[in-house]
Order: C-alpha cells, then structure tokens, then sequence
C-alpha cells in the first residue's frame, strides 16, 4: 500500500506534467494542515467518482501563499484523465474577477459605486419596477418608478432588481413569470449559451425593460454581472475581454483564463457530464442542457471567437490560474509584486452590509451576506458553514467553486464540470468541510 | 430649563449617539447623492416600439421614424418626447394603463372600441417583402403570389401581426422579433418570413455579415407596405390637439422637401424617393 502511494505521489508531483503552471507544493504540515486529514479529502472526492456522482474533479487547499494540496481525481473526459491543469467553465466564478475590474476603475477614480449605472449607460434612465396586479385586474401588472437608480454598487450585490430567468424555477411567483416572459420576448438571454450579439446589445435592451424589484430592496443574484461587463467597456473605452486579460490575467500571470479558448488547449478542456446522483454519470452531448428556463451549451466554451463577453459566465480556467487569483485576493489586492487593488478595497468588497438586511441565500441559505462581489459568512448559526466568519466565495453552474479565509490565511478551490448543479451543494459543502478539518495550528 | 435637566441631558448625548450608531445601514437607505429627478423626464412622453432602423436606439437619430418624428413635433411646437421600449406590451401598458399622449409602431391590432378613441397617423410606409433561407431551399420557394401554394409551411411574423390569410391558408405562424425570425429561418425552424426590406438588411449587415445573400426575395406577386404610426390618444388632454399639428407638420414636410433629406440619411436616394412616394400615398 505504502508502494502504492509513493508511486502516486511521483505521478502526481513529478511525472505528472503541468505544461502552463509553474508551482510548487509543500507538505501540508509546513503550513499548519494534517496530511493525514486532508486524506479525507481524498476519500470524499473518490467515493462521488466510485458512485459515479461526478466523472472527476481537481481540488485544492492553499495556506499562507502555499499549495499543500493539489490533486486531480477520474475523467475529464471519455478515456482522457483529470489533470491538475484541465481547463474548466467557471461560468459565475467569472463574476468576481469582472468586479474586480471594476473596483480597478473605481480605484483609478473612472467611476464611484454610488454612481447611477444612468450616468454612464443612458438606457437605464427611469426606469420602472414591474408590480403585479390581482389576478382578474384589467391589467395584469402595473409600472412603477423606481425610488432611485440603480448604483454600480447594485450591480456588484445583486441588489439592482434586474433578474436570472434560470431562477425562475427556483423562486417562482407571478412577477417573476411575468418579467421572464418579458425577457424571453425581447431576446434577454442568461448569457450561460452565448448569444450572437454584442453584450452592449443585449444590456441596452435589458435598462428598458421593468426591474423585479426597486433597487436596494431585495438580493436577487442576476444578470448584473453582465452589465458590469459593458459598464467596463464604456468607462475603459476597452472591449471587456482585452480589459480583463490585459489588466488582470496578464499581471496575475493567469495564462490559462480565457474568454474564448486558444485552439491549442481545446484538449484541455473538460467535457460536461450529466448525472443524476444516483448512479447514472453521463458525457453530455453538443446539444443545449434545457431544463426549465435554465439554458446551458457546454459545447459554446469550444469558441475560438465570438461576440457575447458575459461578466457573468464566460470564463474558462485552470484550478491554478483561478488559485492565483484568489490568493491575490487574500494578500489584501497584491500577488508576486503586482498590485491589483488596495487592502483597502478588498476590505470595502468583503463588507457584509452591502446587501442590508438581506441575506444571500442562493448557494449559501441564511447568515451569509453578499459584499461586491463575493458571499461572505457572517456567523456560524448556520447550515453552510465554510470554517470561518469572514470566508468568502462563490461558485459556477457547472460545479465549481472556491473559497477564501483570510483569517486562516486559506483558499480551497473545488473544480468538476457537472450537471445539474443543485446536487453538488452538498458535496461542495462538504469539500470546504474537509479543508477547514484539515487546519492543524 | 433648569440647570440640573439640562445636565441630565448632557449625560445622555453619549447614549443617543450610541444608539445612532447602532442603527444598521441597510441597503435601502443608501440612496445616491445624484438624485432621482435629474434622471428622470418631466415632459409628455411618446412610447415606442424598438423596429429596426426606423425606431431604434441603435440607429443614429433613433432611427428613421424618430427622426422623421422628432423633426414634426419640434416643427409642431408639440413638447413631448420619444421613449424607445424593446416591447410592443409595454407600449400597450403605458397607452392603456397611463394615458400616454402617443404611441409609435406598427400591429398594434387595437380592437374596434379603442381605436374609436386613437388617431393614427402614418409616419414611414416602407415596403415589405417575403423572404426564405437559401440553404433550406437551395432551388427556391415559389409561391406564386398565393399563399394557398405555402400550405403546410411555417410563417414568422412579428406579435401583433394580422395573419388571418396565412391561416386560412393552412400556414403555421411563428412569433419573434425580426432578428429572432431570421435566426429561425436560418436554422429551419420556419419557412419564409414578411418584413420590411430595410430592417433585414440592417439586421443582417450588423449581426450576421457573412450571410448576405442567403436570406432571398422571395418572387413578387403581391406585398404590403409596413406603416409606422404615431397613434394619439383622444383621452389624453392634449392628444387631439398634439395630432392636429403633427400631422400639419409632418404634410408641411413631406411637401417641402425635409422629410425626403431626412430618408436620403438612411438609404440612397431611388429608395428613398420610393419611401416618399409611399407616404404621400397612405396620407390621402
């Protein structure tokens, strides 16, 4: 068994090859995690393989600035193994790095987050909010003005009132069905399929539409992501693309994170997999996955080129590159030198009172908040417990997911590209479990 | 007040200020310094629906009737503005639900009742035609000119349309925007489509170039021409009024020459004398 193992590990850490990442692993011990701890990590990963719950997976715990855990478990495809440096759809993990962005403009004085989103798009100029009326009203709804703008510090809460049609089947009632159908109509899309337009386009047709709600009066996790995506290009004079890779991905040294996948590493990229949780573990076909008003294509991540730049879904990246970016994050905005943005930034992002009274329930359930870009836990009384107040993350519809713990000095990346996602709470949760267990200092 | 209350209150300043602090700032009350008011329009407003190139926010000027439009209520001294909206329900809502003094657009299929209390007033009349996708008929879709020859087909039409004939034809009707038919013609999932030459044109030179030329003309037999309209609401104070001299400015216009410059903006000059000629015809 000990044989075993130890020809693992040099698969892993030496024949292993890492074509675009350069890193180094320590021995968890060296920065304060049990080795034989994180052997539960192991055993939880591989057992949703065995069960065929997902076809494979790459995870990582990173401490004080070092790798101590790094391994990639099952298929990233038919006959193809999971690699350490396989290519994912973060998808929604796409949305912290656009707010990123946008706290560099913010930073460099081109925009304040109380600034009405108005002001630099003019489409969202008064704007209604959708209130429906009794069912046999003469009118089935009636608009009302908004008691004030949307902010660009809507945006980054997801408090602007603007919605995700896909949500419609989480949290149905009749102004949602209403605005959907609106939506729908007017060619509004979640951007999870990308659409042959420009996101200018699809946001400009978005601002006159009605809001679900008045901004500031609810947490409703939506397409706000994607209008910061056009809000960068407006206040940049940049595409949103050549912004985040110039600015972000580029001084980060992220080489593996892309809007459309260079062709070279199509074979890197992970294949979506169908399963039902109960045994049934499928390659998803070129087809969309339909379910509900949920659209998803796998297949749009094999674009070499396009139109639609979603700041909400359109990234593809590597555990590494998305590592170095969080890790970025948890040194208070700087990594290797480069600085992104100040701690003090960072700290106005992971404030929990940016979504009010509101709690972010989506992912989380109750006593998580959302800050400017990211859910934060904000006690332990909970269900959803990632080890530490203060931890932040956020995740992607294909299942994936990170975390950062600053007080730990800890980041945790899960990486599988699965379907449907409502499954995975659990072993996500799980995941996070597993790398707060494994803290031995 | 005497000496001892008022140090008593002295005492409590430290509490109040506690308790001040103490207040959680929710997101509610965290309005801009920017106030709602400077955003916000505070003249009559003219609801439109978004067609592409004649209303619509992407096309210089709003589009070819919003400028046309803008150009007769500036000259009519009419002080209202025009609101693009992506849907032709929303402009519905605001005639119906909050007086507004107009709406633009076209297929508004009023019933008999509401029409008796609108003045329709035809802005740009501007020539439709039949359109098939090549790759789905390689060797052409005939039709001569009766649509009982396109039983079995599907037609795309925009919402609002009047397809009684199409029906009675035995055709399927497929609803969307005018971009959406075109993508639904290209992928098969219709068969022809009605509408005006000028928006596939537009549509298909901005999103989709490289298929120039696939999207074909089907033979002309017969054909509608599309009117966009500025309909005042007779229920409105001033819409009966606002007609009037909108409808005077827009013949003063069309008479003297401006209303052709503004349609040699958009089209070269044969298309658009035709777009004049149309006009002049649906305002007798």
């Amino acid at each position: 068994m000990k044989l075993i193992t130890i020809l693992c590990l040099i698969f892993f850490f030496v024949v292993s090859p890492v074509s675009a990442a350069n890193f180094k692993i320590v021995k968890p011990e060296k920065v304060g995690l049990s080795s034989e701890r994180l052997k539960n990590m192991d055993a939880l990963i591989d057992r949703h393989i065995e069960q065929k719950k997902i076809a494979g997976a790459v995870v990582m715990v990173a401490r004080k600035g070092k790798i101590a855990y790094f391994r990639a478990a099952g298929l990233a495809d038919v006959g193809k193994p999971m690699k350490r440096d396989t290519m994912f759809r973060v998808v929604s993990m796409t949305k912290p790095i656009t707010s990123t962005a946008i706290m560099m403009l913010y930073e460099e004085g081109k925009l304040l987050l109380s600034d009405p989103v108005a002001k630099y798009i003019p489409e969202f100029r008064n704007q209604k909010v959708l209130v429906p009326m009794p069912k046999g009203s003469p009118f089935p709804y009636r608009l009302e003005p908004v008691k004030r703008e949307i902010q660009v510090r809507d945006l980054l809460a997801h408090t602007s009132g603007l919605m995700y049609l896909f949500l419609n089947d989480v949290y149905p009632d009749r102004g949602r069905q209403m605005l959907v159908d609106m939506y729908k109509e007017a060619g509004i899309t979640d951007g999870f399929c990308r659409p042959d337009e420009e996101i200018g386009d699809m946001v400009k047709r978005l601002a006159r539409l009605p809001l679900y709600k008045h901004p500031g009066e609810l947490w409703d996790y939506s397409l706000s992501s994607d209008v910061l995506g056009y809000l960068i290009e407006v206040v940049s004079g940049m595409k949103f693309d050549a912004f985040v890779e110039q600015r972000i991905f580029k001084p980060l040294k992220m080489r593996d994170s892309h809007f459309f996948i260079p062709e070279e590493k199509l074979p890197r990229l992970a294949a979506v997999w169908k399963s039902d949780w109960k045994g049934s573990l499928v390659r998803a076909d070129d087809k969309p996955i339909v379910s509900g008003d949920l659209w998803l294509c796998p297949t749009d991540a094999h674009m070499l080129s396009g139109k639609y730049l979603a700041g909400g879904a359109n990234v593809i990246s590597t555990v590494y590159d998305y590592f170095r970016f969080a890790q970025m994050y948890l040194n208070g905005g700087e990594l290797d030198g480069v600085r992104l943005l100040s701690r003090k930034s960072v700290e106005l992002m992971t404030a929990t009172n940016h979504s009010g009274k509101f709690d972010a329930e989506f992912l989380h359930s109750k006593g998580w908040k959302f800050g400017l870009g990211f859910a934060i836990q904000q006690d332990r009384e909970h269900s959803v417990d990632s080890g530490d107040v203060g931890t932040y993350e956020w995740a992607g519809i294909y299942s994936t997911r990170f975390s950062i713990d600053p007080k730990e000095k800890k980041i945790t990346i899960f990486m599988s590209q699965t379907n449907p996602f409502g499954h995975h709470f659990e072993l996500w949760d799980k995941v996070l479990v597993q790398s707060a267990s494994a803290v031995a200092d | 007040m005497n000496t001892g209350n008022f140090k008593k209150m002295l005492h409590r300043v430290p509490l109040f200020l506690f308790l001040a602090l103490m207040i959680p700032a929710v997101a509610g009350a965290t309005g801009p310094r920017v106030t709602g008011s400077l955003f916000a329009v505070d003249k009559s407003e003219i609801y439109a629906v978004d067609i592409v190139p004649f209303i619509s926010m992407e096309v210089a000027g709003g589009g070819i009737a919003t400028e046309i439009s803008d150009a007769a209520l500036a000259a009519g001294e009419i002080d209202v503005v025009i609101t693009t909206l992506p849907l032709q329900r929303m402009v519905r809502y605001y005639l119906s639900q909050e007086n507004a003094i107009a709406v633009m657009g076209h297929h508004f299929k009023f019933s008999k009742a509401d029409g008796k209390s609108l003045i329709f007033v035809p802005v740009v009349a501007a020539p439709e035609r039949h359109y098939y996708y090549r790759g789905s008929y390689p060797d052409g879709l005939a039709w001569k000119g009766d649509l009982k020859n396109m039983k079995g087909k599907r037609y795309g039409s925009h919402p609002g349309e009047d397809n009684t004939a199409y029906n009675e034809a035995g055709i399927e009707v497929v609803h969307g925007r005018t971009m959406s038919l075109l993508k639904k013609l290209k992928s098969g999932k219709i068969d022809f489509i009605g509408v005006p030459s000028l928006s596939v044109e537009w549509l298909i030179k901005k999103y989709m170039p490289e298929e120039k030329g696939n999207f074909v003309v089907m033979e002309i037999a017969d054909y509608d021409d599309e009117i966009i309209y500025v309909i005042f609401n007779r229920k409105h104070a001033d819409g009966v009024a606002a007609a009037e001299k909108f409808r005077k400015a827009l013949t003063k216009m069309i008479a003297d020459g401006s209303y052709l410059e503004i349609l040699k903006g958009h089209m070269d000059e044969q298309r658009a004398e035709g777009y004049l000629k149309r006009i002049q015809y649906h305002q007798k």
